[in-house]
């Protein structure tokens, strides 16, 4: 666990990725408060949180962006870690970063409430529930995308590794658009909703430890 | 220095064997004792690299056996990588890296991690502290790479292409930097370069590698000691003679070619025969010839 937890943080300083992710997050919850004051349109801060999943999954791949660039395999070979701690730190660094947008998305939402409570009104719950729509699809994203770059290298395969990021942004459009009339007004936290979240969560969950198993396997065997 | 029958082996390759579409490994053979430099030579694409990576575990070999600071297994090499510093030939940190963020991220990883030795190896080898990794000179992420080798006490130093962006002088101080390292006899290095004059100062074992397959590796002196360089008019190069040359070159005064020694019995007196350099020897045998 030590070696999965050192390399998580390597991913982090291997690409800056402390600063990026901070100032992403920062533009983005500014945008998106100030778009909650918007004369144009009610539902305009919407878009600010398109925009967290975009910068989030963005955050996802840099690491093997980074690697790609400059040969970090290579780096990573020379230290006293197995393959399957690098793997595991790499997704390690994806469920982070999954759980840093859910608090993000929290903290926005309130504060937006805070400063303008009628704009919601009686649909904080469901925006709150739904505040789990895209850490979820990000790490579904990673799911799909870390094996392929375990095995074939980001720079073999940039535009595959880039629909999984579409696919995550039309999923959760659809999801965050159609919210309302699938769960009504408390989402997730309803009893039509808590079924669905419990599917999603152990069904997540099982794609993910699925993705992470293969991702080892197919990075043990890879000559870097 | 002479090997003894009880000295330890830090490294034993037995019949290492890799095959690629465009380039096949043949069994490898060698052995490199505490105490000792082994240098390895050959050509572009002759299979040094190929063989470092086969010893780091970045690929698997298809055939052979690896033992390294006695651990035959992979998971246990990689254990053991605390005892072992490397230097590779290619950029090998994050470009936006410096010194500190070296230090830092290596610290955690590596228990015998030394700050203070890290910061003597800087300051010693001249590397700016404030310069970004990408922004050094190749020479310069040459020596940082190898401050970062030596600044956890490793037993054993891999070395890919070390001397090759270095001035006359850095690559001096490298060499008796390296020849300290082994002195007390538990330790060793396994320096790839293409540079012969630095293994030929340094270097105790040879492994020649040429087209995938092994040449030679035995102590440098003796790879020497077998081929003399010989040079005629001419019209001294009989038919016969020109078949035995390895690495023939002929010009309008005459020509000179790598002869095995046991083959020169019976030369004519009015041919030269001189002793040969590791260079010349790399240079006729990528000519064309065995060995």
């Amino acid at each position: 666990m030590h070696n999965t937890l050192r390399m998580m943080r390597l991913d982090t300083r291997s690409v800056n990725i402390r600063n990026n992710v901070l100032l992403i997050y920062l533009v983005t919850n500014l945008i998106t408060v100030a778009l909650a004051f918007s004369p144009l349109a009610e539902g305009a801060f919407l878009i600010g949180f398109g925009g967290l999943i975009g910068g989030s999954g963005a955050c996802l791949i840099t690491p093997f962006v980074a690697s790609a660039q400059r040969g970090l395999d290579a780096f990573y070979a020379m230290l006293p870690v197995r393959r399957r701690d690098i793997v595991n730190g790499h997704y390690l660094f994806a469920a982070v970063l999954s759980l840093f947008m859910l608090m993000n998305t929290w903290l926005i939402v309130i504060l937006i409430h805070w400063l303008r409570p009628t704009l919601f009104g009686a649909d904080l719950p469901i925006l709150l529930s739904f505040a789990f729509v895209g850490p979820f699809m990000l790490l579904m994203m990673s799911s799909v995308q870390y094996p392929i770059l375990m095995r074939i290298s980001y720079e073999k395969a940039p535009y595959l590794i880039f629909l999984p990021i579409v696919a995550a942004g039309l999923v959760s459009g659809y999801i965050g658009g159609s919210s309302t009339d699938l769960l009504g007004r408390h989402g997730f936290f309803s009893p039509r909703g808590y079924p669905l979240l419990g599917l999603g969560l152990v069904g997540g969950a099982g794609i993910f430890l699925a993705s992470l198993l293969l991702a080892r396997r197919l990075y043990a065997r890879r000559d870097l | 220095m002479m090997v003894t029958g009880e000295e330890e082996n830090l490294i034993v390759v037995d019949g290492l064997a890799k095959q690629y579409k465009e380039f096949t490994l043949h069994g490898i053979h060698f052995h490199l004792p505490a105490g000792y430099i082994m240098g390895m030579i050959g050509p572009n694409g002759a299979g040094k690299t190929t063989t470092i990576k086969a010893l780091l575990d970045m690929i698997r070999p298809d055939a052979g056996h690896i033992s390294m600071l006695g651990a035959s297994t992979a998971n246990d090499r990689i254990a053991l990588r605390d005892s072992l510093g490397v230097q590779l030939d290619t950029t090998l940190y994050p470009d936006y890296w410096r010194v500190k963020q070296v230090a830092k991220s290596l610290r955690d990883f590596f228990p015998q991690w030394d700050d203070a030795y890290f910061d003597q190896l800087c300051r010693e080898m001249d590397i700016p502290s404030k310069t970004k990794y990408k922004s050094m000179s190749r020479g310069t992420q040459v020596k940082l790479q190898l401050a970062a080798a030596l600044a956890h006490h490793p037993r054993l130093l891999i070395l890919d292409e070390p001397t090759g962006g270095l001035d006359p002088l850095a690559r001096d101080e490298l060499l008796t930097r390296l020849q300290d390292f082994i002195a007390d006899g538990e330790h060793s290095v396994l320096l790839s370069t293409h540079l012969t004059g630095d293994l030929e100062r340094i270097a105790d074992f040879l492994l020649y590698i040429r087209g995938g397959r092994q040449q030679f590796f035995g102590h440098v002196d003796d790879l020497l000691n077998q081929y003399v360089l010989v040079k005629g008019g001419l019209n001294e190069l009989t038919p016969a003679l020109r078949e035995v040359l390895i690495g023939l070159r002929t010009h309008s005064e005459g020509f000179s070619g790598l002869l095995a020694v046991d083959q020169t019995a019976g030369l004519p007196n009015t041919l030269l025969q001189e002793s040969i350099t590791l260079e010349e020897l790399m240079i006729y045998f990528g000519r064309g010839g065995h060995a």
